[in-house]
């Protein structure tokens, strides 16, 4: 069976997108094949990263840091899977050769660089261990996901129409307004 | 929430390329609210780089046939969409259709070269289906 592929997407790749990329390969790698990127590169990976995912014996230490473009556009993706709030809003909302996108969001384990290596290393852990969750938990389930995705989805289309239908309501309030004899009443679009 | 999945029906010539494509797009993105169908005004086959395409970004289209649309005139639709020019002007009326629309995309087995750049001509085609299928049926307001 052909390997599916998998991209793990973050702004500069060096933390949370390679801990997904080590977890996938080592829980899932004869099923899939596992790529991460990220949108403005790091010259390295972070050595908490490295070390934090030694402690679960999964070596990482060979993955580097790479962007969007090395992968994007040249290879199609089953997944794409977005792991930081920062990506997922700098990033364009259509890819290539991408059928299916997920968001799974985690907390930046860097969100202040000066703290001690140890205080840093006990982040990592904790986004290390949340991440493995998240993947044990689609590799085990992976309707549940989907579901959570078209859920999604539909609650912001609704949401959309709602805001469509206010602004269509105030408009049809604004017309109600204009005097009789105003001009701009005739030339009113009509409202569907 | 919906009752019943909206029916949607792809038309291109030869149902074999556009036409499955969107089939497959509509089917992955929202298999549950749409009904996705596709058909022809003659029928061919499946091409197989239709197949590979969609297969590269993990949607199986391999067991979907070429078909014409005869079978479907006297069916009830929410939408009717032609996805090529030629179907577009040639197409009877579908008298059951509560909307007809036509989505225009290059016709990618027109495409010359190697067999990856024809690939990567039918990959662009298919992530600009997506595109259109995802903006106006899956987010769109019916």
């Amino acid at each position: 069976m052909r390997k599916q592929k998998v991209l793990f997407l973050c702004t500069q790749n060096s933390a949370r997108s390679q801990l997904a990329e080590g977890f996938l390969r080592h829980l899932a790698g004869d099923r899939f094949e596992v790529y991460s990127a990220g949108i403005d590169p790091t010259d390295e990976i972070h050595p908490c990263a490295v070390e934090a995912m030694s402690e679960v014996g999964i070596d990482i230490s060979e993955q580097y840091p790479k962007g969007l473009g090395t992968y994007l556009g040249k290879m199609g993706f089953n997944y794409l899977i977005i792991v930081c709030a920062r990506a997922e809003e700098r990033c364009p909302k259509s890819f290539p050769g991408v059928g299916t996108t997920f968001s799974w969001v985690f907390e930046d384990p860097r969100r202040d660089e000066e703290i001690p290596y140890d205080s840093m290393l006990e982040r990592f852990r904790e986004v290390r261990d949340e991440i493995e969750l998240k993947i044990r938990n689609w590799l085990e389930h992976p309707e549940q996901e989907l579901k959570k995705l078209r859920e999604e989805r539909e609650r912001e289309r609704r949401e959309r129409l709602a805001v469509t239908r206010w602004e269509a309501d105030e408009q049809a309030q604004r017309l109600e307004d204009l005097p009789e004899d105003c001009q701009e009443r005739h030339h009113f679009p009509v409202l569907a | 929430m919906m009752t019943e999945k909206a029916r949607v029906l792809f038309l291109c010539t030869h149902n074999s390329a556009r036409s499955q494509m969107a089939e497959g797009w509509l089917r992955h993105l929202a298999g549950d609210r749409f009904e996705a169908m596709s058909a022809g005004t003659e029928a061919t086959r499946v091409r197989p780089l239709a197949v590979r395409a969609m297969e590269e970004i993990g949607i199986d289209i391999s067991g979907q046939e070429s078909k014409t649309l005869d079978r479907y005139l006297q069916e009830p639709f929410d939408h009717v969409i032609t996805v090529c020019d030629d179907a577009n002007e040639t197409c009877p009326f579908f008298p059951g259709a509560q909307s007809r629309l036509h989505w225009s995309f290059e016709d990618p087995s027109k495409a010359e070269g190697s067999e990856e750049e024809r690939l990567a001509v039918f990959g662009r085609v298919r992530d600009g289906i997506r595109d259109r299928v995802q903006a106006e049926l899956v987010n769109g307001g019916g």
